[in-house]
């Protein structure tokens, strides 16, 4: 098992090196991480190397890597607490709450720069709503099948919504960009939206990290864990905020990036460790590792136009899943 | 230490309305070393009885308490403590071995975070799996297990939880004649451990061979909820009459030469239910 984790740790850090030093202008790793602990001083190329790789590389690989990390650890939660494999951050309204809020900003012409921190609050109360809905019986927290069902109502009724208002309302440069916005992508992403993010990525992942027995107990029905001394409705609760913090916060980044909270989870479990603690580490990296690669990708396959990344996500994380699914079947229908 | 059931009526939803009540009236008292077995027929809410007395199901009405404690005004894990709690049936994860299942039943003595298990918490866990004859299958996933293996397998969590009361609802559902005789030698261990067991079992005779205590439970001849028709001794619960009354069934009892435990032969339907189905022909 080490010496998957070490693996796996590994290439993703190979695959950041390769984002950080290919593109329009390539260099060698060693030039690339020279130029990262420079001060940026020197001559007039130098200067613009520096800044190619530190001020857009650098923040850019990263997004994609707390994205990835992001995603795919709230997939991972949402999988375990519904019990259901095709659970993805995006159930519990989050996407839906964020277009909204993105729908709002839009509409009432704030700031392009505060998009993020709309979409971020949109999936947050969006989220709570949906909880609120889910709410179970007394003693049992939240009823996992009207979680699954309240998030569908409220998506469907978001879009709804958004497209009243843009319709009414809204100019065709606005559908324009709520359009860009959902398909997803992560160019242009600043230090300035990172760092902040990045610390409530953090705070979602120890979270996470904490509830791994709680993951386990779950696992078993909330009946049996409630008679093995779990609180069910306060350990739903907290996987339920620590999901909703990574996906909100993954969304605020870099929009609409789907598939890779569905499948890293999975991709984590077939091929890594049991213990939770351990595929919570393994699917963050993994779904880091998706993004990463998707990036490289949609920034080196067309010199010419960047691609879609969410696009390039499906079409790379798809047929592995496939072909993963079909070498495992044994093991999933047993 | 007593489990105590007391007028207790059970509904589910959240309303608890006294009209939807599935069991009514209940009144018992488990006392630690004791064995009770539920008894009664299909949809008679034995299930749902074992729910009230497991903390899953609040009351309609009445209550239950542990030590004269309500058991709703205890901590969960103070409970999980001294009540293990096994249902019909578990949902079961495909990725989790039987060893990382069966520790889990440590969880209420250990802290939230922890999933350590201390030296003696190790050697309780493997004890448990070998009571269960699972021993040498701690390391295979549990949906490689058979029904049965399945089973022992929750039982053997429970025994790990180190419980006042150990709860069972139909634990022989999916036994072999070997394993219901070795779930019988686990019970009546448990009972010289003075450990209190409830188990709701379907077999006369194992409950004839375990029961300290019968509860039979059926429904009133309008329907509704069910309410206790006999709580007592096995030969005072399980007379034929009463038997025939709430299960439609006419049986025959003889007596095993050498056990000297009642047998209990199942040999038709009683008249009065071949005239109701007839009247419903």
């Amino acid at each position: 098992m080490l010496l998957k984790l070490s693996a796996l740790i590994l290439f993703t850090i190979a695959l950041m090196l390769a984002n950080l030093c290919l593109g329009d202008v390539s260099v060698s790793p060693l030039e690339a991480l020279q130029t990262v602990f420079s001060a940026g001083t020197g001559s007039g190329s130098a200067t613009e190397l520096h800044d190619v790789i530190s001020s857009i590389r650098l923040p850019r690989l990263l997004t994609a890597a707390v994205v990835g990390l992001a995603l795919a650890t709230s997939g991972y939660l949402l999988q375990a607490l519904s019990r259901n494999d095709l659970a993805d951050p995006y159930l519990t309204g989050v996407s839906s709450g964020a277009a909204l809020g993105v729908a709002f900003a839009m509409l009432c012409k704030f700031d392009f720069q505060s998009i993020p921190l709309f979409a971020f609050a949109g999936g947050i109360i969006a989220s709570f709503f949906v909880a609120f809905l889910a709410k179970g019986q007394a003693h049992y927290g939240l009823s996992v099948a009207k979680l699954l069902l309240a998030g569908i109502a409220l998506s469907s009724v978001a879009s709804a919504l958004i497209t009243m208002a843009m319709t009414i309302f809204g100019t065709q440069l606005m559908a324009q960009g709520l359009n860009l916005w959902l398909l997803g992508g992560i160019s242009g992403r600043s230090w300035a939206e990172l760092i902040p993010t990045s610390f409530y990525v953090a705070v979602g992942f120890v979270a996470a990290l904490a509830t791994a027995k709680q993951l386990s107990l779950l696992s078993l029905g909330e009946e049996t864990a409630s008679s093995l001394g779990l609180n069910v409705g306060r350990s739903q609760v907290i996987i339920l905020a620590a999901a909703v913090l990574l996906a909100s916060s993954a969304v605020a980044l870099s929009g609409m990036v789907g598939f890779v909270g569905l499948v890293a989870p999975h991709i984590s479990r077939r091929l890594f460790a049991r213990a939770v603690r351990l595929q919570l580490v393994t699917a963050g990296l993994t779904g880091a590792c998706l993004v990463l690669f998707s990036d490289l990708l949609a920034r080196t396959l067309n010199a010419s136009q960047e691609l879609p990344l969410g696009t390039l996500m499906a079409l790379i994380g798809g047929p592995f899943f496939i072909y993963l699914l079909s070498h495992s079947l044994e093991r999933v229908n047993q | 230490m007593i489990l105590q059931a007391q007028e207790l009526a059970l509904s589910y939803g959240t309303k608890k309305n006294l009209a939807d009540a599935i069991v009514t009236d209940i009144s018992l008292n488990l006392e630690a070393g004791q064995v009770l077995v539920i008894q009664g027929p299909n949809g008679s809410g034995k299930s749902t009885l074992m729910k009230g007395l497991a903390r899953q199901l609040k009351a309609a009405r009445g209550s239950v308490s542990l030590g004269g404690k309500d058991i709703w005004q205890m901590n969960i894990a103070e409970f999980a403590r001294k009540i293990a709690y096994v249902p019909q049936k578990l949902e079961l994860p495909w990725e989790m071995t039987v060893l990382e299942l069966i520790a889990l039943g440590r969880n209420p003595h250990q802290k939230w975070w922890s999933t350590a298990l201390t030296t003696s918490e190790r050697a309780l866990v493997h004890g448990a799996m070998a009571r269960c004859g699972l021993d040498g299958m701690g390391q295979r996933r549990v949906n490689q297990l058979s029904e049965g293996e399945k089973q022992r397998a929750t039982i053997a969590m429970a025994l790990a939880q180190e419980p006042h009361f150990i709860l069972l609802d139909e634990p022989t559902a999916n036994l072999d004649f070997r394993y219901q005789l070795e779930l019988i030698a686990i019970i009546k261990e448990l009972k010289a451990q003075n450990i209190g067991v409830a188990a709701i079992l379907h077999d006369l005779n194992l409950c004839a061979r375990i029961a300290d205590q019968v509860l039979l439970l059926g429904k009133a001849s309008g329907g509704g909820a069910s309410s206790v028709v006999a709580l007592g001794s096995v030969q005072t619960v399980l007379q034929p009459e009463q038997l025939r009354a709430v299960f439609a069934v006419d049986l025959t009892i003889v007596r095993d030469p050498d056990s000297g435990c009642d047998i209990y032969i199942p040999r038709s339907l009683s008249d009065s239910h071949k005239n109701s189905s007839k009247d419903r022909a």
